[in-house]
């Protein structure tokens, strides 16, 4: 019988210090993967950053750290960042590294137009902090309301036309990430690598590719269209034409980029839980019927953001029903997680408890969505801190505490070491103990009525919550610093990893970390969607230097 | 016991599919959105107007672009350049050189000729006060035609590197995979227009 031998790890400490001019130019998925995380990290910072100063802002009634033009454009900046050069960017990132090792394929189906899409992102990035530098950045928020964005609003900067130019650009760079993927996913398979017995990460890959790839193309003409109005003189979105249309477009795009920041993140869940909890995932079939099922809803449901414009009652209705029936879907994933690791015997790693705090934090925040997704709650609740409160739930609690978890997890496989425990540990736990004082309180805050995107307030009452939230939030930065600390140290001086630390169940653990050029000498065979299990199991995996779980 | 060779494997083809057209069906999909978006924007002014198109400021008849005669040939041309494209890619898969080039000029000829004619018909229309800012249908219309005609310039630069490259001497009857990717862009491009010539055009210059 063939036994699948593993080559030793080699010793890692040159190959991340590449002459600049193989970063410019390689078409290597995981060294692109790397720049895509490193983007993104380095935008996380940034956004944290302007999410700081806000905080200090609100911190008490009547402050004036910034003027209220800054403020909007600091609101404004820090949720592009996070949504569009953070979340999105860091998930094609770590996609773009294990997608292709994980199916067995060497590299990408199109390797120079996933050079290619990555450097678009620099450029979008670029194109959208010039608004700071001519004048003022966009201030519309994230989501850049008509006719708020229009010259007869806004028309003292360019802020609006370089956020409007920076999303095309991003759009455009997203389409070539997701063709490539869905690609790549279908024709380079190794032999034995059906589509029944792909990774569930891989089949996460594919539900976002595909969503972006739908929605993508939208707001792209969604932010043109905003641009013949601003230079050409169009009227689309003017108060001559439909301000209200420019909702539609943006939230056709702007639902979807929700479950497109998220499922990537279910995946990795799906693909850690196993791992520590040592049982094969409770319902694989029905765990890619319902990421399908996502895919699709999340298509239907966009004007759940807009149940104030003043729609017919019978659309409103029928958003508010496909809205609610999401949570079908996403339960059953949350479910079979839950299955999993029942009666598992789990190992409390980090990445496992990145995963719980993902599960207790986007409970909570799946939850006040479906309080959202009422019409007559929402009436009251919109444009409040409630919403800000639900969004942080999820994209924070959600999105966020899946990167970490995947960061955490497969640091070893793209570095070669571990990331260190000890300050793994006081990440997650000052992580969650900031995250959940920054955003539980503020349900109460919007509950009593606190409007977001506001500059400042007048009302004593909510001063002291308020103090607590930007204490908290400094909290968070605090263990942002940790994982960073945690992240540079380890790099260059961490414990030496092994080709499989943590007794993983799927191929990129079967080659070395990390993983070379070609990704396998010899990729081994595939029965089922856990192949390295499967060889375990029947004793035919010899890795020569195994190491023990690093429990 | 087979020890790992330093070799890495060929990789294997999945489907009998090639990635390069896969990728092209994939990139259309967005394309598709992309002017299924524009199209709904479309509708949605159509359906919130109570006069549509909006009467035209003078009363001119001839304000709109009318769906003859230049509309119209354009859209003989854009179909007959889809069935040129079309045999130039069967005439390389059979190694037809002689052939392929003929038609993929005439496929080149023809598109430039799309592009002229709607060139001229912008113009003029621009001259009788038609243009993007007259109102939200004009708005619409040229959006959509000009991002249209945006994609045929696309389609003919896309064309001549195939031309370019076949002059190399690098397509075959095994390998042209590139000619038949482009040739299913061209095709695409064809349909976006039947789409606007019936709903711009004729729905709104013919069927009124
Ligand atoms: C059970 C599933 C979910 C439901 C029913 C739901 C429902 C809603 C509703 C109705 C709103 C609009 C509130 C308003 O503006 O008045 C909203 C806002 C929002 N949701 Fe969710 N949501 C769900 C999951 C998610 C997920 C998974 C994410 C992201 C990962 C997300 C991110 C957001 C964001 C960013 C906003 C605020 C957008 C803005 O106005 O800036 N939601 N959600
Ligand atoms: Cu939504």
């Amino acid at each position: 019988m063939a036994t699948t031998v593993l080559p030793r790890p080699k010793t890692y400490d040159d190959s991340f210090f590449r002459p600049i001019s193989l970063w410019l130019t390689t078409t290597d998925h995981k060294l692109i993967g790397i720049m895509y995380m490193v983007t993104g990290v380095l935008s996380f910072v940034v956004g944290g950053i302007f999410a700081l100063v806000i905080r200090l802002q609100l911190s008490q009634p009547n402050l004036k750290v910034v003027d209220a033009e800054t403020y909007n454009q600091l609101i404004s900046a820090h949720g592009v960042t996070m949504i569009f050069f953070f979340v999105t960017i860091f998930l094609t990132g770590i996609a773009n590294y294990m997608v292709p090792i994980m199916i067995g394929a060497r590299d990408m189906a199109f390797p120079r137009v996933n050079l290619l899409g990555f450097w678009l992102v620099p450029v979008s990035i670029i194109l959208y902090y010039s608004g700071f530098f001519t004048g003022g950045a966009l201030d519309a928020g994230w989501t850049g309301y008509a006719p708020l964005t229009e010259k007869a609003y806004q028309s003292h900067s360019l802020g609006v036309d370089f956020w409007a130019m920076s999303i095309i650009v991003w759009a455009i760079s997203g389409i070539m990430a997701s063709t490539n993927f869905l690609t790549t996913i279908v024709a380079l398979r190794a032999p034995g690598m059906k589509l029944t017995r792909l990774p569930l990460f891989v089949w996460a890959q594919i539900s976002t590719s595909i969503l972006l790839l739908v929605v993508g193309a939208p707001l792209a003409a969604a932010m043109i269209l905003i641009e013949f109005d601003r230079q050409l003189g169009t009227q689309f979105f003017t108060t001559q034409g439909r301000p209200v249309l420019y909702q539609h477009l943006f939230w056709f795009f702007g639902h979807p980029e929700v479950y497109i920041m998220i499922l990537p993140g279910f995946g990795m869940i799906s693909e850690i839980i196993p791992v520590f909890a040592r049982k094969p995932i409770f319902g694989y079939m029905s765990m890619v019927m319902a990421l399908f099922g996502i895919v699709f809803l999340s298509m239907t449901v966009w004007a759940h953001h807009m149940f104030t414009v003043g729609m017919n009652t019978y659309v409103e209705t029928f958003f508010m029903v496909m809205t609610m029936l999401i949570a079908v879907p996403t339960g059953i994933k949350f479910f079979n997680w839950i299955a999993t690791a029942w009666w598992g015997s789990i190992e409390f790693t980090v990445p496992m408890k990145f995963v719980f705090g993902f599960l207790a934090t986007f409970l909570i925040g799946g939850i006040t969505g479906v309080y959202l997704a009422s019409v007559p709650v929402d009436t009251q609740l919109h444009q409040s801190y409630y919403v800000v409160a639900h969004l942080h739930y999820v994209l924070f609690g959600g999105s966020v505490f899946t990167i970490f978890a995947g960061l955490y997890y497969w640091f070893p496989k793209i570095t070669g070491r571990t990331l260190n425990r000890t300050l793994g540990e006081w990440n997650f736990w000052t992580l969650f103990v900031g995250f959940n004082g920054t955003f539980l309180i503020m349900h109460t805050l919007g509950l009593e009525g606190m409007p977001r995107r506001i500059a400042t307030y007048t009302n004593q009452a909510w001063a002291t919550t308020n103090t607590i939230i930007t204490v908290s939030s400094f909290l968070i930065a605090f263990s942002v610093l940790l994982f960073l600390i945690n992240v540079v140290r380890s790099w260059q001086g961490g414990e030496i990893a092994g080709n499989d630390p943590w007794g993983g169940n799927t191929l990129e653990w079967a080659t070395t970390s990390p993983p070379p050029p070609y990704n396998f000498e010899r990729v081994p065979p595939i029965r089922s969607f856990m192949p390295l299990r499967d060889l375990r199991e029947a004793g035919e995996f010899v890795d020569p230097e195994p190491k023990p779980a690093l429990a | 016991m087979a020890v790992a060779t330093m070799r890495p494997e060929v990789q294997p083809q999945y489907p009998a599919i090639k990635p390069g057209m896969m990728g092209m069906y994939i990139f259309l999909a967005s394309e598709v959105m992309f002017f299924g978006s524009l199209f709904a924007v479309y509708f949605y002014l159509y359906g919130s107007h109570l006069v549509w198109p909006p009467p035209p400021p003078s009363a001119t008849n001839e304000f709109y672009v009318n769906w003859f005669p230049i509309p119209f040939v354009n859209t003989i041309i854009l179909l007959s350049s889809g069935i040129t494209c079309h045999y130039a890619a069967e005439a390389i898969a059979h190694d037809n050189r002689r052939r392929f080039f003929m038609l993929q000029i005439s496929t080149i000829i023809l598109g430039l000729a799309f592009e002229g004619f709607q060139l001229y018909e912008f113009i003029t229309a621009f001259g009788r006060g038609l243009s993007l800012t007259a109102n939200t249908f004009a708005s619409a219309f040229f959006t959509l035609t000009g991002f249209h005609g945006a994609h045929v310039l696309g389609g003919l630069v896309l064309l001549t590197l195939i031309l370019y490259r076949a002059s190399k001497g690098q397509f075959s009857s095994k390998h042209h995979v590139a000619v038949n990717a482009v040739t299913l862009y061209w095709h695409f491009v064809d349909v976006v227009w039947l789409f606007l010539f019936g709903i711009l055009y004729l729905g709104i210059t013919a069927f009124r």
